[in-house]
């Protein structure tokens, strides 16, 4: 039965710190072989999230289930099954990565020693170095190796690429890609660097003040989220802001700009219908559609007034 | 072949990756019957999702242009006419949107667009026959 369930499934999940929640009833779904990138703006409850879904921290109400296991009951086998690369490292500074390694393999019955090695060669990880001697970058790298060493169904990546150089950051992707050839391996990343997260995500989901306030394929979500810039030759419809998809509509000098989740087709149909109406599709990229969600408010056109 | 995507662009990177394919094939830079590397190779070589490149393999094979054989590998099409009238009008259609957004904004007249489209069209002799093959088949 665990087999056909969501590698994540959280229903309700609740985590309040201090009177404030940091994660607000969420109802995450990550399916298994997919990876699922967490995107939101700093505090928005992605690390949160991921110390929940490990039992790092309990939360105050909700559900968890970690490849069809209770996550606070089964925590033990949930951690024999899933990786994860913490933000910031903690290590004994005076032991040496190779005897990390050691402790690793006898940790843990799957640690594939040949890929370790491979990886070390290609960050090179000195394994001889004492872990205190490490520059950041290769800790970093040092916890991912570790993070994948074990083979787990289920890696937890918390801004795994933060401080690393270009080279560094394409190694790291090859890494993940390398990680999801070939498997059910499931992967949930939290990370900024959108360019990289738009390459490797099936899925993104969007945090929003501990809300989970979009969690969408990232094809389809590049596919729905679209501005269409318009002039009408005349006074545009007062209607315009309850067209279907229609999330916002700005002004722009003599022009409007409307952001649509999905829709488009019969947007731009109505369009049609105004005589000389001249108007644009404008793609977004991951980023664009970040910083609309995260985003303040901005100054938006109600319909109506006519200046 | 040498491939390219780009995230931020705000495209799909699978759709991307069509356009390329469907260029190079356009174009003979892949000619007939030759191999393209498999899902796994190119996910790697450009650090995207395996599934994106399955995904635009996928779409290709539906539209006529690459094939795959099991256990074999994925090949160049020796042709591919099995798109409908409607959807090649439909793509037609779209570039030309595209075009006139582009004259619109240059302030270009419509004699001058008509001028650069027919310099363009004269030289696709070649691929007029190949039309004329394609209404031949659907009858």
């Amino acid at each position: 039965m665990t087999m056909s369930e969501p590698a994540v499934l959280t229903r309700g999940l609740t985590k309040i710190f201090g009177g404030q929640p940091a994660v607000d009833g969420l109802d995450l779904e990550v399916p298994r072989g997919s990876v699922f990138a967490l995107l939101g703006p700093n505090g928005a409850g992605k690390t949160t999230t991921i110390k929940l879904l490990l039992n790092l921290l309990q939360p105050t109400a909700g559900e968890i289930r970690v490849l069809g296991l209770d996550a606070a009951k089964d925590s033990v086998a949930v951690r024999r099954r899933v990786s994860y690369q913490a933000e910031t490292q903690r290590f004994y500074p005076r032991v040496r990565v190779e005897e990390l390694f050691c402790l690793c393999k006898s940790l843990y019955p799957r640690w594939n020693t040949e890929r370790v090695t491979r990886y070390c060669r290609i960050f090179e990880l000195p394994p001889y170095a004492r872990v205190g001697e490490l520059s950041k970058g290769k800790l970093t790298l040092l916890a991912l190796v570790l993070a994948v060493g074990p083979e787990p169904e289920l890696l937890l990546l918390d801004e795994p690429a933060t401080g690393l150089d270009p080279l560094r950051r394409r190694q790291v992707l090859q890494l993940l890609v390398e990680e999801m050839a070939g498997g059910d391996r499931t992967i949930v990343i939290s990370s900024h660097q959108l360019q990289d997260v738009e390459r490797i995500a099936d899925r993104v989901g969007f945090l929003l003040r501990g809300k989970l306030i979009l969690s969408r394929p990232l094809e389809q979500l590049l596919g729905e989220e679209k501005k269409v810039r318009v002039l009408f030759p005349g006074s545009p419809p007062a209607d315009l802001p309850g067209w279907p998809g229609v999330r916002r509509v700005a002004r722009e000098g003599s022009h409007l700009l409307i952001s649509l989740s999905g829709h488009l087709d019969e947007v731009l149909g109505r369009l049609n219908r105004y005589e000389d109406v001249a108007f644009e599709v404008l793609d977004q990229t991951l980023e664009d559609i970040f910083v609309e969600y995260a985003g303040g408010e901005e100054v938006t056109w109600k319909g109506g007034e006519n200046d | 072949m040498w491939f390219r995507v780009e995230p931020g662009r705000g495209v799909p990177i699978y759709v991307q990756l069509m356009e390329q394919i469907r260029r190079a094939v356009a174009s003979g830079v892949l000619a007939p019957g030759e191999q393209l590397p498999s899902v796994r190779e190119l996910a790697l070589q450009l650090s995207i999702n395996p599934n994106t490149v399955s995904r635009a393999y996928q779409e290709l094979e539906h539209e006529g242009i690459i094939y795959t054989l099991r256990g074999r590998g994925t090949f160049v099409a020796a042709s591919s006419h099995t798109l409908t009238d409607r959807e090649r009008l439909r793509r037609l259609n779209e570039a030309v949107e595209k075009l006139f957004v582009e004259a619109y904004q240059l302030r270009c007249t419509p004699a001058e667009v008509l001028a650069a489209v027919k310099k363009k069209v004269a030289g696709m002799g070649g691929k007029d026959t190949q039309k004329e093959e394609i209404e031949h088949d659907d009858e």
